[in-house]
């Protein structure tokens, strides 16, 4: 090892630490002599005679450079280079020593092979110490230029003017999930931004903002550019944007049924306290006869009130997930006869003639009694609020081919318009206005409706013509039906 | 001028139909947007002879092998030939222009 005292260049590097791989002692002598004796950089030498020796130096310690002979006892010509390349990697660059006689054939030997060529008839105390300097500082800014580029977050593509691919760096190589090899010479297409950047999809659904610069890429005019992925970001905003969407449709719904449910419940409280009132004060004409009336108007307004807050708490269930069906084998036609005994007063009193079809055998359901029932009374009760007096609401109950069972509530009402039917069993709906329509309702009864059907597994469907009637259609999967069998 | 000027070459020779494939993803904004320029932009300039097919890779993404589409919205001029494929939703008409070297409209005097 020798060290010359020269002055430095003036860089972070003060000492270059060089490996002379050189089996004739006196050609590397002379090699040591000339980076001795050059002024401007020092060098620190350390030198094996053959390609083994120089492998295994080179993997124990560190070297900013190599000087190689090519021809060394263990191994012959561009071979040795290869060989000793894979063990040192890319970063280190190679100066290859070599007989100034076939300087031709060595060099093309060289080409492509990321190496120097230094004829040795050319050591040159004021030359070789500053080429070597030169050499080590630009593979030091070429490789911190790669690095950047490699490590760039953003995709970097070369285009040239027809679109097709010059250079791709890894981060593009991701975003089109093929390697930078797949990418090169392909057509990528011209890109066409106007002023700032443009949102591209790319296979695979990710997006990316492309930004175009126009550039000279190796002595041609060329585009580069740059794509950022935004996947994450546009889905952050989609999920934002459609979250706005549902807070403000929730915010509208929530107004409706404030102004809905404020007006059902002051009706049915505004009879109780009135009639309750007019008993408290002792104003009754005939005692008696108009306490019972009275009494009667306030139970049926009390127990209307508690219809609509139980569907109040029925939907609550339903919207916080806690309803639970309690499912057991039940007689359809049993269930259905003591519903109908529910709604025949209403229908009577009306003058709506309710007709059933039962079915003709036993047919077992497994099902939640008291929410069939509740299914079944709501859909009946439903179209006799919305048929004239005169008019009929027809229950079928059918046991279908395909397993399933089939309940329908068919009436001769006023119809429903089809601008109306989409949000019918959404929660507060109801057709037309709640202040103008003459019926009462919260709105929530077909959409409680469906909510149980569906938990058991069905599947609930509206068909109507206005003026003419309604069909709502309950079906529940052959799994749940026990068929008859003979 | 811009800087796509030394990149033009003029089609002012070509008289033939133009056959243009717009690659898109669904009805997103940006396949709509991509879809009206390329219509206006055909209208203005090639009124009469171009014909557009539109290509949604999300009903049929096997077609995105054919021209070898890798970022949407791309356009793809089949005719006439050479090949020639546009990144971008060619809001910017001028680049778009010549990107697909349909010749410039002149400039008012």
């Amino acid at each position: 090892m020798m060290l010359s005292s020269g002055a430095s260049l003036g860089s972070p590097q003060k000492l270059i630490r060089l490996l002379l791989v050189e089996d004739d002692p006196v050609e590397a002598g002379l090699v040591e002599k000339v980076l001795s004796e050059g002024r401007a950089v020092d060098f620190a030498v350390q030198r094996v005679p053959d390609l083994t020796t120089a492998k295994m130096v080179a993997q124990a310690a560190s070297f900013d450079m190599v000087i190689l002979d090519l021809n060394l006892p263990d191994s012959q010509g561009v071979e040795t280079l290869s060989q000793f390349r894979s063990v040192v990697g890319d970063s280190v660059p190679i100066v290859v020593l070599g007989d100034t006689d076939d300087d031709g054939n060595a060099e093309t030997a060289l080409y492509g092979c990321e190496a120097e060529f230094l004829g040795k008839l050319h050591l040159d105390h004021r030359i070789v110490p500053r080429l070597l300097y030169h050499l080590l500082q630009r593979q030091r800014s070429e490789s911190g230029l790669r690095q950047l580029i490699a490590t760039y977050p953003d995709g970097m593509v070369v285009v040239n003017v027809d679109g097709v691919v010059l250079f791709a760096n890894p981060a593009a190589s991701d975003l089109f999930g093929r390697p930078i090899g797949d990418l090169i010479n392909q057509q990528f297409g011209i890109p066409v931004v106007g002023d700032g950047a443009i949102e591209i999809e790319i296979s695979g659904r990710r997006i990316a903002e492309m930004r175009v610069v126009k550039i000279n890429w190796l002595e041609q005019n060329a585009w580069l550019t740059s794509l950022r992925e935004i996947t994450e970001r546009k889905k952050m905003e989609d999920e934002l944007r459609d979250a706005k969407v549902e807070a403000e449709l929730s915010n509208v719904a929530k107004t409706h049924f404030l102004t809905c449910m404020s007006h059902e419940l002051r009706t049915p409280l505004n009879s109780i306290i009135g009639f309750s009132e007019m008993i408290e004060h002792d104003i009754l004409p005939d005692r008696h006869e108009t306490c019972r009336e009275y009494a009667g108007i306030i139970n049926s307004s009390g127990k209307h009130l508690l219809a609509i807050v139980n569907d109040v708490l029925d939907v609550a269930a339903v919207e916080a997930g806690k309803v639970v069906l309690d499912c057991q084998l039940l007689d359809v036609n049993l269930v259905i006869t003591s519903s109908l005994q529910m709604v025949s007063r209403l229908a009577r009193e009306k003058g709506i003639e309710l007709r059933y079809q039962p079915l003709p055998y036993m047919t077992p359901l497994y099902a939640d009694y008291r929410r069939l029932r509740q299914i079944l009374i709501n859909l009946m009760a439903n179209s006799i609020k919305y048929t004239m007096a005169g008019g009929t609401v027809i229950l079928t109950c059918q046991c279908n081919h395909d397993g399933t069972l089939t309940l329908t509530v068919e009436d001769t009402g006023v119809g429903i318009p089809s601008t109306d039917l989409s949000n019918l069993m959404k929660p507060f709906s109801r057709v037309g206005d709640p202040y103008t329509s003459r019926s009462q309702g919260t709105g929530l009864g077909l959409y409680i409706t469906r909510v149980m059907v569906e938990l058991h597994g069905g599947s609930m469907t509206i068909t109507s013509e206005l003026k003419r009637g309604t069909t709502v259609v309950v079906s529940f999967p052959a799994e749940r039906v026990l068929p008859y069998r003979a | 001028m811009s800087d796509y000027d030394t990149f033009q070459t003029e089609y002012a020779t070509y008289t033939g139909p133009w056959l243009l494939r717009l690659y898109i993803a669904g009805q997103s904004s940006k396949s709509t947007t991509a879809m009206t320029n390329l219509r206006r932009i055909c209208e203005e300039h090639l009124a009469g002879h171009f014909c557009i097919e539109v290509i949604d890779l999300l009903e049929k993404p096997q077609l995105a092998e054919g021209d070898k589409v890798i970022a949407i919205p791309t356009v793809v001029r089949k005719l006439p030939e050479p090949l020639r494929k546009i990144i971008g939703d060619l809001s910017d008409t001028e680049k778009a222009l010549i990107g697909l070297q349909l010749k410039q409209k002149p400039t008012a005097p």
